[in-house]
């Protein structure tokens, strides 16, 4: 309406006058136009001068002004306003017109249960078929330019017509799409290009800086993008499952935390049952109130990975009445559920229960091997479950290369000054760089009272250590408890989510198999949680606040853990604790895997995308580090890939360059299914061949569903290219104000053409309304 | 163990324990023997105490407790032989060679005690004569399915074991006693032990007489085994570590003896303190 009412007043739709320039063609010297602006003035004032007396200031001020505008006006017209435009020459320019060929144009959520391909179709009907509709994009585009079609899905294909599009797509790579056209117009008259699709690239992703470079790339090239908008961005009732948050690699017998985001849009009030099936058989489930606000919540599942070996997860929610898609209603994620124990060492200053019963809790578990190593008098230890007679030998590893080779480390209570300093930046070395995990239990000589205060080992725990006093010594020189105290132990919120603490999914229930076990005791007086900790456990005891029992903190690449209490060991032995209960076991368990499990190893291996299409490229990334876990950059780096059919090929990864151990290389499936990946380096600094590090991945081939996610059209997208570019963003059925737009081009074979603009019914009007002002007020004075 | 090494536990032992013994024995009331009915009196009594008021037994803030199994027996013999002289006198030298955090008191506790399961480590002795409750026998067949260590000493001959042996079969029936071979991990947590010694009664050891009594020639170790292959019960027959303890201050009771004792009790802990 106010485009029109516009065109109509200016003879120029607006984005003519944005693009266009205004010229005055003067037929006369400056020196006149000015004095006729200045005839003007003295006229319009000298002309109700006489009159003064009669009309006032004020109204002396009216009219001499409206007087003034409207010679002024007749002087602009006289001096021949020209509206300056280069537009295209028809039948010699190019459009470009992209066409969305990917699964989502499938979706139904037009009007009528109209499909988005089905409004793409009738906007570019056949040749045959024209003048079916007279105002169809594709008849206007092709009366006044030469057209290109392509479609574009996660290719990009020239076609001939938009009856050839499958809408088949698995992805929409909407800027490598415009890339390439703009690349393959590249030396034609281009006027710009059409780009017809949902909006919802399954590419990008959230990459920020490659978007603004293409369209930064298009805007230098004089490339104006025109997008026209299909779909709804929003949808009346849809639930969707986001992509699941595993880790790529879990220990068997470990309790698996998944992380699914699930968005729910007109659902509100409603309940959702979210399942997740391990080969076909439910492994877990979690109910959810849905909210209708499209906001998206996180459901966290706990599962346990009992079989080894490469696992597809599923994860479904029975569809709901009038959902425009289910599809997206399940997920499924690959992950590797390993065999291979993870090593820990456990060091005690001095001989102690919790050393007894922590080695009876994990003895059962096949996954977990804890090498202890106990002092038991001055300058003498003692070792259990040690793998080999030189394991230990010499006491607590003194060289990075020996505490390096754990995954995870146990202090008990020893005292700070039995480590040399070299010692203590290891064990800070080993959490944040090489990414192990520590976890540090109560005791007289731990923590504050153990004098790590001032330690590069205080920079890693999860709790703040305040000044303390070291622990008296007895007349026998042990370390005496000043701050003994019996707390009784309760999960916080946090806990009752948490895979290590979580011994019941209902946290009511849970805090209750808390409730009904016996106090421990503390010794150490503590600071607060560092910022980034979470606490999972606190003790109720002598003091009204509670205080932190397990804490758990990620540090640089690895994680720490503190047990604030010394006797742990109580839950097994006391007679309150029934035999069958297995609460020590189950948490010692949980507590040091959770610490070790996702400690890199030397050779860490990945598969991107981890869900491919049937001949898309696969890239393997490696990482590779030495025995000390420094990046080693000339290592051989061989991947073997099997596919489901068996057939196994070798691929050689390079060092990329870009990062210190990044090696990559490239695998083409060349069929669907769930592709294995071995990978071993090998090298200087990397051992013998027979203990060269190996790693393994997977990665599965023709499942893409992307489409179906995050499916919603994505308006904002496509007017932030139009924008970028300095195009505009249209509607199906905005052919006319397009086609418009693009005969303004700058670029392609354009003619100059000048539109006058005195003989605009604006100025007419103008003119006319000025002249009626002057008249009218004159009227009602009763002046001449 | 080397011998030179032997000579030189032997000095230290011999010193602490003439030093520290002798003061403790001196400093104790010449009364102080309990009866078995008295500290089971004492202790039932603290547990009818209110839960407000004091309670009976020792602080809590330490490590390791030696502790001493009191249990029913026939006869005048039973759980308190050599208490708790032998008790104090081992804690000297076991805190005095480990750096172990222990209670430097006897400690003595019912099996039924509801706070049993704070002591996972037992010291028993004179278990022929060994006649528990039904109570007792649930109490401590769950202390040491809970992982629970125990050590009996002091007892000789074939009819004290097989008493000893019907009433361990009513705590773990179906697990048998076997011999712990001198390989074992038992006889080197600590000092290496690499044979097993008679070691006799205080007044056969001082008088020089023979180291056996009834037909208790042989010394013995063995042990009740669980699932995983541990320890559970460790057993001495045919040996008095308690008494080699109790009078290892007394010049005329052979040093040797004592070292070994206090060796085997040492091993015995860091063992069960590590498995």
């Amino acid at each position: 309406m106010f485009l029109s009412a516009f065109e109509w007043l200016l003879g120029s739709p607006p984005v003519a006058f944005e693009r266009g320039q205004i010229e005055l063609l003067v037929p006369w010297g400056v020196f006149w136009i000015a004095a006729a602006v200045i005839g003007a003035l003295v006229f319009s004032l000298l002309g109700y001068r006489r009159l003064g007396r009669r009309l006032g200031k004020r109204g002396r001020l009216l009219l001499g002004t409206a007087r003034f505008a409207a010679i002024a006006l007749v002087v602009l017209c006289l001096l021949r306003p020209q509206l300056v435009l280069s537009l295209v020459v028809p039948q010699e320019n190019v459009v470009g017109v992209l066409l969305d060929d990917s699964r989502s144009m499938q979706i139904a959520d037009g009007e009528d249960g109209r499909a988005r391909s089905e409004a793409l179709l009738a906007a570019f009907p056949d040749e045959a078929a024209a003048g079916r509709g007279e105002n169809a994009l594709g008849d206007l585009l092709r009366e006044k330019f030469v057209t290109r079609l392509f479609r574009f899905s996660e290719q990009t294909r020239r076609v001939e017509r938009a009856s050839e599009l499958g809408f088949t797509g698995a992805r929409t790579d909407l800027l490598g799409s415009l890339t390439r056209v703009a690349d393959e117009l590249a030396s034609l008259p281009v006027a710009g290009i059409v780009l017809v699709s949902d909006g919802a690239d399954t590419v990008a992703g959230g990459g920020e800086e490659d978007l603004d470079q293409t369209l930064l790339d298009l805007r230098t090239r004089g490339i104006r993008v025109y997008p026209v908008a299909v779909g709804r961005p929003e949808f009346d009732a849809d639930l969707e499952l986001g992509a699941p948050d595993v880790p790529a690699r879990v220990l068997r017998g470990s309790l698996l935390e998944i992380r699914l985001p699930l968005r729910a849009r007109g659902l509100a009030g409603r309940t959702a049952r979210v399942e997740a099936l391990d080969e076909g058989r439910i492994i877990a489930t979690e109910t959810v109130r849905l909210s209708g606000d499209s906001v998206e919540t996180t459901v966290t599942l706990l599962a346990p990975a009992e079989e080894a070996g490469a696992r597809r997860l599923r994860f479904r929610v029975a569809p709901f009445a009038g959902e425009v898609l289910t599809r997206n209603n399940e997920q499924s994620v690959l992950m590797e559920v390993d065999d291979q124990p993870l090593r820990l060492l456990y060091f005690e200053g001095q001989p102690r229960w919790e050393l007894k019963f922590l080695r009876r809790a994990v003895s059962g578990d096949p996954e977990l091997h804890v090498s202890c190593l106990i002092r038991t008098a001055e300058g003498k230890f003692y070792r259990v479950d040690v793998q080999s007679s030189e394991e230990l030998a010499g006491g607590f590893p003194d060289t990075r290369e020996e505490l390096f080779g754990y995954d995870g480390v146990i202090l008990g209570s020893v005292e700070a000054s039995f480590f040399s300093q070299d010692q203590l930046n290891m064990l800070r070395d080993f959490v944040s760089q090489r990414g192990g995990g520590l976890l540090t239990l109560g005791g007289t000589s731990a923590f504050g009272e153990g004098g790590y205060r001032d330690t590069p080992l205080a920079e890693v725990l999860p709790v703040a250590l305040p000044e303390v006093a070291p622990s008296p010594a007895d007349a026998a020189d042990r370390p005496v408890a000043t701050a003994f105290r019996e707390l009784s132990v309760l999960p916080t919120r946090a806990g009752s989510l948490h895979p290590v603490a979580r011994l019941d999914p209902d946290p009511l229930a849970n805090a209750d198999r808390y409730r009904n076990l016996p106090s421990l005791s503390a010794v150490n007086r503590l600071g607060q949680p560092k910022p980034g900790a979470t606490v999972l456990l606190e003790g109720l005891g002598p003091s009204e606040e509670p205080e932190a029992v397990l804490l758990v903190q990620r540090v640089g690449r690895g994680r720490s853990a503190s047990l604030t209490v010394q006797d742990l060991w109580v839950w097994q032995m006391d007679a309150s604790v029934p035999l069958e209960d297995e609460t020590h076991e189950v948490l010692s368990r949980r507590l040091l895997r959770w610490l070790a499990s996702e400690a890199p190893r030397r050779l860490e291996v990945s598969a991107t995308p981890a869900k491919s299409l049937v001949g898309e490229r696969v890239t393997l990334r490696a990482r590779v580090e030495d025995e000390r876990f420094l990046a080693v950059n000339d290592a051989f780096v061989e991947a073997e890939v099997t596919g489901p059919d068996g057939v196994i090929s070798g691929v050689v990864l390079r060092w990329t360059g870009e990062g210190d151990g990044e090696y990559s290389g490239v695998y083409v499936p060349g069929g669907p299914g769930i592709h294995q990946v071995e990978i071993h380096a090998g090298g200087a600094g990397l051992g013998e061949e027979s203990e060269a590090p190996r790693a393994a991945t997977l990665f599965e081939a023709g499942v893409v569903e992307d489409e179906f996610f995050d499916a919603e059209a994505d308006p904002e997208l496509l007017a932030r290219i139009a924008e970028a570019t300095g195009g505009r963003l249209f509607e199906p059925d905005e052919a006319e104000a397009l086609l418009a737009d693009l005969s303004l081009a700058e670029s392609g074979t354009t003619v100059v053409e000048r539109r006058e603009l005195w003989n605009v019914p604006a100025v007419f009007l103008l003119l006319f309304g000025l002249l009626a002002a002057d008249w009218g007020v004159r009227h009602a004075r009763g002046l001449p | 163990m080397s011998r030179r090494g032997i000579l030189a536990a032997a000095f230290v032992l011999g010193a602490a324990v003439l030093f520290g013994g002798t003061r403790l024995v001196r400093d104790l009331p010449s009364a102080f023997q309990p009866s078995r009915q008295q500290i089971r009196e004492m202790l039932a009594e603290a547990m009818r105490e209110d839960l407000g008021g004091p309670r009976f037994g020792p602080p809590p803030a330490h490590d390791f407790y030696f502790t001493r199994a009191a249990y029913t027996s026939y006869g005048w013999r039973g759980w308190s032989v050599d208490y708790p002289k032998a008790d104090i006198q081992f804690l000297i030298g076991l805190r005095r060679i480990t750096n172990l955090d222990s209670y430097e008191n006897e400690n003595s506790v019912l099996l039924t005690d509801p706070d049993l399961g704070k002591y996972p480590f037992l010291y028993t002795v004179e278990v022929g004569h060994m006649a528990m409750t039904e109570e007792e026998v649930l109490a401590l067949r769950r202390y040491l399915h809970q992982g629970g260590f125990l050590v009996v000493d002091d007892f000789w001959g074939t009819a004290e074991w097989v008493n000893f042996a019907h009433e361990m079969g009513r705590v773990l029936p179906g697990r048998p006693i076997e011999d712990i071979p001198l390989d074992h991990p038992v006889f080197r947590a600590f000092f290496e032990v690499d044979e097993i010694v008679q070691v006799p009664n205080v007044g056969q050891g001082m008088r020089g007489g023979p180291t056996w009594e009834r037909d208790g020639y042989h010394p013995v170790v063995r042990g009740i085994f669980d699932d995983e292959g541990r320890v559970m019960v460790l057993v001495n027959w045919n040996t008095d570590l308690g008494d080699a303890w109790e009078w290892a201050e007394n010049p005329y009771y052979p040093l040797h003896f004592s070292n070994y004792a206090y060796a085997m009790g040492i091993n015995f802990i860091i063992y069960a303190m590590a498995h």
